[in-house]
């Protein structure tokens, strides 16, 4: 990359290769062909900061404000669908609200959930959370088999690196040998550090949320195809308004640079509250906003859909070639539309189709050096 | 100075005759001028045409004499293209025809056009 000739790197991209891995996976029946959007279930014992989260990632709520939020008493039901492209509902169920009476449907909440998030405090004695966290998981677990468990270790910001890293090993170690213990090997946990007083959060919630998007590994092929082409270091898909992110290229994520992305989706938004037409905002598919900064890297944001936003962050000298940048972007907007298209016309038909739309196969054109 | 109105005016006195776009592109692939009519892709063209010229311009001495690409024609599916170098920054004159133009007279048309643009745009400074 750093020996890079200055025409080598950039080619038009070409999409030729098979691009649908991810419509083998039955899920992609599961999710386009029920009319309930699928739930991800937030729960945990009572003052773990369920709601908190909850607020800071879909309601842009500011982390101090969230000191003054009162028990929530019963579940509430959030519809994050309307204005987002995360196509989900998120139902806030309060810890002392217990899911096992007999007077909850138990078959009915677990069996649309894609995921269950499962708050700990990491700053209080966590014992009671796993005896609860075991409880659940294992009774969710018999219910529906194809949920997602999701360990939040929660409000890590008041410890030290190293306390941090001994407080998720000994919660996945004591989770782990209990589930073990009573048989549940299958059963996999998935653990993350998250504070909202940081990124942390946001960088948990987006892996929770594309797990269960289907059409993940296709996003991500686009978008390494992307950056192999374009001399782009690092690429993301954002969802505008929570700030998740849908999917990235293949390299590594660094906290930092999603922290800079994000910083500038909310430059951004501000900038259009401030300055845009509001009349054209639900229409404007063009927006375009570019940051350079002074370690001579640049940030470089183009819209998507209405939802979605493609941040990419690249050399300066890389961005010489802005007309073959746009150009490859695209194409990979084509691309995305498409593969958002096969759901589409597999809702309205009942059925998916088995090959792609040869929409697809026009953008091999090359005019590589 | 170069006037930008005065600049469009004069690209589009190439466009008559089939020939139905006219634009003039820098090295990196960003549009500089442009004159057509009903045409909407015209970025992605003036990158596409500056990102060719840059191929042949890259690999021209294994396959052409030292002295530097003149001008390219493409016969292409559904027209014809024309690129030529005008004035010494690199910038590049391009222009879309129907399939019907021969390409004698696109040939003639870009040359005349990139001799005339010659003297205006030695006043750009390459970057």
């Amino acid at each position: 990359m750093a020996s890079m000739d200055p025409h080598e790197g950039f080619a038009v991209g070409s999409y030729s290769k098979p691009l649908y891995p991810g419509l083998e996976d039955d899920s992609i029946v599961a999710v386009s062909s029920g009319d309930v959007k699928p739930r991800i279930l937030i729960m945990g014992l009572r003052r773990s900061g369920k709601s908190s989260i909850q607020k800071v990632v879909f309601h842009k709520m500011s982390p101090n404000e969230t000191l003054f939020l009162e028990s929530t008493a019963k579940i509430s039901k959030d519809d994050v669908s309307n204005n987002s492209f995360i196509n989900f509902q998120i139902w806030d169920i309060p810890g002392q609200i217990d899911l096992f009476e007999p007077t909850y449907d138990l078959g009915m909440i677990l069996s649309g959930t894609g995921a269950l998030i499962f708050v700990v405090d990491a700053q209080d004695d966590y014992m009671e959370a796993l005896t609860c966290l075991h409880r659940i998981v294992s009774k969710a677990y018999s219910v529906n088999p194809h949920i997602r468990f999701e360990i939040f270790i929660h409000k890590v910001d008041g410890l030290s690196d190293d306390h941090k890293i001994e407080t998720q090993r000994d919660i996945s170690q004591r989770a782990n040998e209990e589930l073990h213990e009573s048989g549940l090997n299958d059963l996999h946990l998935s653990f993350y550090l998250t504070s909202i007083y940081d990124h942390s959060i946001f960088e948990a919630f987006s892996k929770v949320v594309q797990k269960l998007i289907p059409q993940l590994s296709t996003l991500e092929n686009l978008l390494s195809i992307f950056v192999q082409n374009s001399g782009v270091e690092k690429t993301f898909l954002f969802d505008i308004t929570s700030k998740i992110y849908v999917a990235t290229d293949g390299s590594p994520v660094d906290m930092q640079s999603y922290e800079l992305c994000c910083e500038m989706i909310d430059v951004m938004m501000d900038m259009t509250c401030i300055y845009g037409d509001e009349s054209e905002s639900t229409s404007e598919q063009d927006s375009t906003c570019i940051i350079r900064l002074n370690n001579s890297s640049i940030l470089y944001l183009r819209e998507i859909t209405r939802f979605l936003v493609l941040v990419c962050i690249l050399r300066d000298e890389a961005f010489t070639k802005r007309g073959i940048i746009n150009y490859n972007i695209l194409c990979l907007q084509n691309a995305i539309h498409s593969v958002f298209d096969v759901r589409r016309t597999a809702k309205l038909n009942g059925q998916l189709p088995i090959e792609g739309p040869s929409s697809l196969k026009q953008l091999s054109t090359s005019a590589h050096a | 100075m170069l006037n930008p109105a005065d600049l469009t005016k004069m690209l589009n006195q190439a466009n008559s005759g089939g020939i139905h776009t006219t634009l003039l592109v820098n090295s990196q692939g960003a549009l500089v001028a442009f004159s057509g009519h009903g045409d909407s892709a015209v970025r992605i063209k003036a990158t596409i045409s500056s990102n060719i010229w840059l191929a042949y311009e890259n690999s021209r001495h294994n396959a052409i004499s030292d002295d530097g690409m003149h001008c390219f024609l493409a016969s292409c599916e559904f027209g014809i293209i024309g690129v030529q170098k005008a004035g010494s920054s690199g910038v590049l004159l391009c222009m879309f025809a129907d399939k019907t133009v021969g390409l004698g007279i696109l040939r003639a048309k870009i040359n005349t056009m990139a001799t005339f643009l010659n003297g205006p745009l030695a006043n750009i400074i390459a970057p």
